[in-house]
């Protein structure tokens, strides 16, 4: 469930001029700009799977100082070429380099239309790149979906009984009993989820501040919400017997409760053992390794068994087949406010979840149409300098599990 | 809180332009219980901040039960007695949102029709809230379903009283309140109420409202 920024298509760092209403010099820009927020989200993963000891997921695209020196200039085209559109409806000269705006830049920074300009590059940096960052999460167990505007996403599910044929006799069969069948609809309205950002003027003009920083904290909330709001929605699911049927719930991890967890999902799934995923934090996957009896007492074989399962296990972590299903991590994400204290995970632990391969994912989450992804860029009115960006998303995740999944506690 | 036919809320005149705060996001509950209870709101229902909401998704983690909580999303409990909030902040409920119905069977919400007047807001959804600025120079316009008891001109004034309704007493019973306390008065000109008309909803009347001037006692 990791961010997958290298299978971004390259036609996102393409910009065409006709996308920005003929300007070479805005393309460059808008182009620049995602650029830096890959690949300072690309850096930000690389360092965390440093830490975790695993193989480098994004390969940067440029070093330390070309990153560096592309921040810069980006920055300093942004402000040129929004100061020049600017200076052009009044028929002035524009600033012909950054030293020169910055001595202008309390003429501009009351300017509308210089914000405007500004804000449209912005809207353009952050807009095509999201979306990416957030398909890419959750892709085993979530099923995204798009919600026209004010309209209601409807989720028909069909029923899953089948009919019972009865004993009979020549002649009798009209008085057999009448069976149907029923559906069940759940209804996706999303709901508003805003963040707003405020930059203060003059730390952005005159201090360098790092753009593609900026952005990524934009992205990397909306990430974490969607995730937050998935984690509700699996939790609400599992807990109610109503999507999770007693016969789903198995509690303690031992091999005769995973081979029964495996044939009641499978059988529920109309599929077989092999196609079943078991999906959990990988602290919980760790802990899946086979358990046997010596001397009439259960022990748990694991230091024995762990070195002669070898390689993978002490790579990984976690065995990437047990038992007939094959084992899936799901990647946590920071609860925020934690990242500098005490590190906490938003994910359910404890819990291992089955799920068939080919199944309809348990959680469905519906992003609202025509609310794509707003980003306002207004002056403030006071003398404070700041300027904000309100970032608007509409969602809203629901326990679905059309198809059946099982859950066991650790 | 049940659903009442002719409740609705407008802001008339006030300084939203320039108000950034004036507008908050709540979920209307049932106070007076051991948990906050979800409950339908009814649009004018003038209510108070009571706790922050958690911030969806995020309520509890699993290793330290640890919360995050929106930082200006609150639970709003009715207003029962406008005199014990001198200089609290008194919100009517303001919905934005478009009109969801609520499938008695399933409990699913859908967004049907076009209609705006008087919406309410389903149980345990967020919406918006409108501080009431009593300062004596703005008017909101109620429905008559947010009224215990409907103003005349002998009782001008609407205090506010139990579940958010409004309910009208003469001058005097005004000027026997305390320094401070929030209250509404019917726009009026001599002795003759002038705030009140009929909503026009689509091509019909939808209904009596009344147009208020909120203001505070100055004793």
């Amino acid at each position: 469930m990791a961010i997958k920024l290298n299978s971004l298509p390259s036609t996102v760092f393409d910009v065409k001029p006709e996308e920005m209403s003929g300007s070479r010099e805005r393309a460059d820009i808008v182009a620049c700009g995602r650029l830096l927020m890959a690949e300072r989200n690309g850096r930000d993963t690389n360092a965390l799977r440093i830490l975790e000891k695993k193989p480098a997921e994004y390969t940067a695209r440029l070093d330390e100082n070309s990153y560096a020196a592309t921040n810069e200039n980006t920055k300093r085209k942004m402000m040129l070429f929004a100061a020049k559109m600017a200076a052009a409806q009044t028929g002035e000269d524009a600033p012909a380099t950054y030293e020169e705006f910055q001595r202008m830049q309390r003429r501009y920074l009351s300017d509308k239309l210089f914000l405007k300009v500004l804000s449209g590059i912005i809207r353009d940096i952050v807009t095509p790149v999201l979306p990416a960052v957030f398909s890419n999460a959750l892709d085993w167990l979530c099923e995204t979906v798009s919600v026209p505007l004010g309209q209601t996403y409807e989720i028909d599910v069909a029923s899953n009984d089948f009919f019972v044929f009865d004993d009979d006799s020549w002649g009798a069969s009209r008085s057999k009993p009448s069976q149907t069948l029923y559906a069940h609809t759940i209804t996706l309205n999303p709901r508003p989820r805003t963040a707003k950002a405020t930059i203060k003027w003059y730390q952005l003009v005159g201090n360098g501040a790092d753009l593609g920083a900026f952005f990524n904290a934009i992205a990397a909330g909306m990430y974490n919400k969607i995730v937050a709001l998935w984690n509700k929605a699996m939790i609400a699911g599992v807990s109610n017997s109503f999507f999770m049927p007693t016969g789903l719930v198995f509690t303690g991890l031992s091999n005769p409760n995973w081979v029964s967890a495996l044939k009641a999902v499978a059988m529920s799934n109309n599929t077989s053992i092999r196609n079943i995923v078991a999906f959990g934090d990988i602290t919980d996957l760790s802990q899946v390794l086979p358990t046997g009896n010596v001397n009439a007492a259960s022990v748990n074989l694991d230091a024995a068994l762990s070195t002669m399962l070898g390689a993978e296990y002490i790579r990984y972590g976690y065995l990437g087949e047990f038992m007939g299903a094959r084992l899936m991590p799901i990647d946590d994400v920071i609860f925020p406010g934690t990242q500098n204290d005490s590190v906490e995970g938003i994910l359910t632990t404890g819990a291992i979840f089955f799920a068939a391969i080919n199944g309809y994912k348990p959680v469905y989450l519906g992003m609202e149409d025509g609310t794509p992804i707003q980003i306002e860029l207004s002056p403030s009115e006071t003398a404070d300098m700041t300027i904000d960006i309100i970032t608007t998303v509409s969602l809203e995740a629901k326990p679905v599990m059309a198809s059946k999944i099982g859950v066991m506690s650790l | 809180m049940a659903y009442i036919p002719g409740t609705a809320f407008w802001p008339l005149v006030t300084n939203h332009e320039f108000d950034s705060t004036l507008n908050i996001t709540g979920m209307f509950v049932e106070v007076g219980h051991s948990d906050f209870v979800p409950a339908l709101c009814n649009a004018g229902t003038l209510c108070k901040k009571e706790t922050q909401v958690g911030n969806e998704g995020y309520e509890q983690s699993n290793i330290n039960q640890i919360n995050l909580y929106n930082k200006n999303d609150w639970f709003m409990g009715a207003v029962d007695d406008e005199t014990t909030l001198v200089n609290t902040p008194i919100y009517a409920c303001n919905p934005f949102d478009v009109n969801e119905v609520e499938d008695p069977i399933t409990g699913a919400l859908y967004r049907v029709g076009a209609n705006t007047l008087g919406l309410p807001v389903p149980a345990g959804r967020l919406a918006t809230f409108t501080r009431i600025d009593f300062t004596g120079d703005k008017i909101y316009r109620f429905g008559e379903g947010n009224f215990a008891t409907t103003p005349d001109a002998s009782n001008p004034n609407l205090i506010i009283s139990t579940g958010g309704l409004l309910t009208a007493v003469d001058d005097a019973a005004i000027a026997a309140l305390p320094n401070g306390t929030p209250y509404f008065e019917v726009l009026r000109n001599g002795g003759g109420l002038t705030g009140y008309g009929q909503f026009t909803e689509g091509a019909y009347a939808a209904g009596t409202y009344y147009d208020l001037v909120a203001k505070h006692v100055v004793a």
